[in-house]
């Protein structure tokens, strides 16, 4: 089981969307920023390759500028 | 911890690390509740305080478990910092947690210090200071404080000292940091403290930086300029300062000035904007009165005494015919500032269309000059009418966390009351009445200032000195001369620190304090603002907040009537009985239900309404409509005061024995003398030890290398450092940086103890030295 987070930054006026979209996808929490096309992204997988699939989707999303890893941990069951 | 508990605690890191990112990526971004609650939770219980250190006042949230602070984040309900705090804010609650905190009290038996109870510490502190008294009168002790003090504190040791022992000898460290603000103030426009606040940076575009490394010790306010910047890119933000820093870099300008002649370039701007016919005369007609002082005032090396402001009265055709001695042309010369750049400046700020903020801190007030210095500031927003009104105005930065708030506020001060001065009658009548002592005992002479009174120790005037939340022998200037002073025999010095530093070692008594939210307590920032925090933690052992060690003493000496507050609720009661001091519509502050619930309330406060800018009609409740805009009323007639100052040298220049300017400030990484910034893994890590910043030429001439140890010499004494070239900031040729937070580096063993004459504030940023290297990093 891993934990990391993203910084995602959204293409201009696509903040909201992308929060939905992201949102949607269970191994998700999103915190979108008040002030900045910024979101906070927490995701929580049960493996390196889940995760990684899992940060492809979310790159792939219509809306998404770019994603930056703030950090990773894998969790011991 | 559980898995379940791990695995929440993890998401919350992970979370904390994003928004981390974000806020180094784009200063001054918010997430809202959101964020606050997927960082939240695992049963931490999260308090409000504002952030220990410097005088912003930054609101922090710290995270508490079993009774511990273990986590803390920036406060998105603080109208100061947003959300944001700096990387000392950040990891301020380490500072608790030093592994050799004080905890018993310590009293000296020959050259060591041994460890009694603290009701016996205390016991010696009162008899010692009843002896003192009969032995050598009421002006034989003294009390040494600090912006680093609660309101509670300043309050009690000013009411302990004037009111029931009589003697006016209670001065601050916030003397070092922030007097000349406080002087400068007062004589331009009767009243201390700022007109403005912090919104001003929303609203600016122009910020003028007079000698202010924002980057480095100011960070969150200095982000806050940027994000303004970054939402108007006409912002403009000028770096007018002595080296190249951080800010300097971050600046759209930055222009050098020679040390001192700060004092040439903003009379030269003044003259620019009359010779450009650029005045502001109908607010210059309505508001402001022109005066003349004294000059050639000294420099505070052999007289103790302050001076006083003699006022003379002018015209604006004697100001036109004092400047015509500060053309851009002459200064130039003076300052090494090009006419063409004082002449922009003076375009930004006499451009009706550009609001302007002048920002400055130790650079403008630590001088021989200081208080003129800010006097000069000012004329030039009053000469354009920008000031007092939303992003128009002069904004002096403090040092402490509250400076403002416990000394300037509650008149700390050695000439001070919390409510006027102990030379006017009707405030010691005030004051006498409100502490229930006749007003007889407040003595109407002024007290020692801090540099004074470390002199009458020296001399013997004074013989006994309690210092609290301060640490002298590494701040003071000309420090072996003050560290010999406090070890004369038949002085006893009392120390109230957190941790053991080179000013617990020369004590005869060590009380250990509580420390920031050990407590209870309230802070005063540097807009005006009052922040209120609860006790959240325990204090370790035996350590005693600074307030209940002064009542404890003052009840020791029988003054139990004036200080009778139940433990429980003495800070409750104590701020009841000092805000009867400011209860009128000038300084009126909230009620200490709403500073519990609030993240601050900026004074004065008035029907619900905190007023964000003095002297405006339409802000200020004190102030008189019938007046038109802008009502001054801390002068009888109702005007601020254009002073007629001028350049006068620094005492002490660079010469061929000492061809070197040396400067000493603050880095990113710690406050002040580093007592509780060295305690922090991370920030000690990140910035171990001081060193000296050399000028790449400079270097190469004296056959210095990056990494070389080096002796620097002033005329008081030298210390072994490493040279840095290249390193954080940028001196020019002939001048030298070291920060003074080491206290193993104590740089203040070269400084002078010259100090303004008006404000007692030393001047930490010129005096002059040589350099000798002495080995190279490599071993050659």
């Amino acid at each position: 089981m891993g934990i990391c987070s993203y910084l995602v930054i959204s293409e201009p006026g696509a903040k909201e969307s992308v929060r939905q979209r992201l949102a949607a996808m269970p191994e998700c929490e999103v915190v979108p920023s008040t002030s900045h096309d910024l979101l906070v992204l927490v995701t929580e997988t049960g493996s390196r390759t889940e995760e990684r699939s899992l940060r492809e989707r979310a790159e792939s999303l219509a809306g998404v500028h770019s994603m930056v890893l703030t950090f990773a941990e894998v969790l011991s069951q | 911890m559980s898995v379940a508990d791990r695995r929440e605690f993890m998401k919350q890191a992970a979370a904390g690390a994003a928004a981390a990112a974000a806020a180094a990526l784009t200063p001054g971004v918010a997430f809202g509740q959101d964020l606050t609650r997927l960082i939240g939770g695992l049963g931490l219980e999260w308090k409000k305080t504002p952030c220990r250190f410097c005088g912003v006042g930054c609101g922090l949230l710290v995270g508490l478990e079993g009774g511990r602070a273990v986590a803390v984040r920036g406060d998105p309900a603080s109208p100061v910092s947003r959300g944001l705090a700096c990387v000392k804010g950040y990891h301020s609650v380490q500072a608790l947690y030093g592994r050799d905190r004080l905890t018993r009290a310590l009293v000296r038996q020959g050259d060591r210090l041994v460890q009694v109870p603290m009701e016996r510490a205390l016991d010696l502190v009162a008899r010692t200071l009843r002896e003192t008294v009969e032995a050598h009168g009421k002006d034989s002790v003294a009390m040494y404080g600090s912006g680093q003090w609660t309101i509670p504190a300043g309050y009690v040791a000013t009411k302990l000292f004037k009111g029931a022992l009589g003697t006016n000898n209670i001065d601050a460290s916030a003397r070092l940091y922030t007097a000349s603000a406080m002087t400068g103030a007062i004589s331009s426009f009767g009243l201390d403290q700022p007109m403005g606040c912090y919104e001003d940076l929303d609203h600016a575009d122009v910020f003028v930086l007079w000698g202010a490394n924002m980057a480095e010790t100011y960070p969150v306010l200095f982000s806050r300029m940027l994000e303004r910047r970054q939402r108007s890119p006409s912002v403009r933000i000028v770096d007018l300062a002595t080296r190249s820093t951080r800010t300097s870099y971050a600046s759209d300008r930055a222009l050098l000035f020679a040390p001192q002649s700060d004092l040439a370039v903003a009379n030269a701007i003044c003259h620019e904007i009359v010779a450009r016919g650029r005045v502001n005369r109908s607010f210059v007609d309505r508001h402001v009165a022109f005066r003349r002082g004294s000059t050639g005032i000294g420099y505070g090396l052999r007289d103790d005494a302050l001076v006083s402001e003699d006022e003379a009265e002018a015209s604006f055709d004697d100001y036109v015919r004092f400047l015509a001695d500060y053309s851009p042309e002459r200064v130039e010369r003076l300052s090494g500032v090009q006419a063409a750049d004082i002449r922009w400046l003076a375009s930004l700020y006499a451009d009706p269309s550009l609001r302007v903020v002048s920002l400055w801190s130790t650079g403008i007030n630590q001088h021989t000059r200081g208080s003129w210095a800010n006097n000069l500031i000012y004329n030039i927003h009053l000469l354009t009418g920008k000031i007092a009104s939303p992003g128009n105005g002069p904004l002096s930065l403090t040092d402490q966390p509250s400076a403002c708030g416990a000394v300037r506020e509650v008149g700390a001060l050695a000439h001070a009351l919390p409510r006027g001065t102990v030379a006017d009658p009707e405030d010691r009548e005030f004051a006498a009445g409100i502490w229930g002592v006749p007003s007889s005992r407040i003595d109407s002479r002024p007290g020692h200032h801090a540099l004074s009174m470390f002199r009458a120790l020296e001399r013997g005037d004074i013989r006994f000195l309690w210092v609290q939340a301060t640490n002298p022998m590494v701040t003071l200037p000309d420090l072996s001369r003050y560290r010999a002073a406090a070890r004369k025999e038949g002085r006893f010095l009392v120390v109230s620190d957190v941790y053991p530093t080179p000013t617990t070692e020369v004590a005869d008594v060590v009380l250990p304090s509580a420390l920031w939210i050990e407590e209870e307590g309230l802070f005063g920032n540097g807009e005006r603002r009052t922040q209120h925090f609860q006790q959240m933690v325990d204090a370790p052992g035996e350590a005693m907040g600074d307030t209940w060690q002064m009542i404890e003493v003052a009840r020791r000496l029988g003054h139990q009537e004036l200080f009778p507050w139940p433990r429980e609720s003495h800070v409750a009661d104590i701020w009841a009985e000092y805000t009867r001091f400011h209860d009128g519509p000038s300084h009126r502050m909230a009620l200490l239900s709403e500073l519990e619930s609030r993240p601050g309330v900026m004074w004065p406060y008035v029907d619900g309404r905190e007023t964000r800018w003095r002297y405006n009609t339409a802000h200020d409740p004190a102030a008189d409509a019938g007046r038109g805009d802008f009502h001054f009323y801390g002068n009888p007639d109702g005007r601020a005061r254009i002073w007629l100052r001028p350049f006068e040298p620094a005492p002490e220049v660079p010469d061929t024995e000492f061809p070197f300017w040396l400067e000493t400030g603050r880095v990113l990484e710690h406050w002040s003398s580093g007592v509780l910034t060295r305690r922090i893994p991370t920030l000690h890590r990140a910035m171990p030890g001081a060193y000296v910043e050399i000028n790449d030429h400079d270097a190469r001439e004296l056959g210095v290398q990056d990494g070389d140890r080096v002796r620097l010499v002033s005329r008081r004494g030298s210390i072994q450092i490493t040279a840095r070239l290249d390193h954080r900031g940028q001196p020019p040729r002939g001048h030298l940086f070291v920060p003074f937070f080491d206290e193993s580096l104590l740089i203040n063993e070269l400084t002078s103890d010259a100090h303004c004459p008006v404000s007692g504030q030393p001047d930490y940023k010129k005096c002059a030295v040589r350099v000798e290297r002495v080995a190279r990093m490599t071993g050659t």
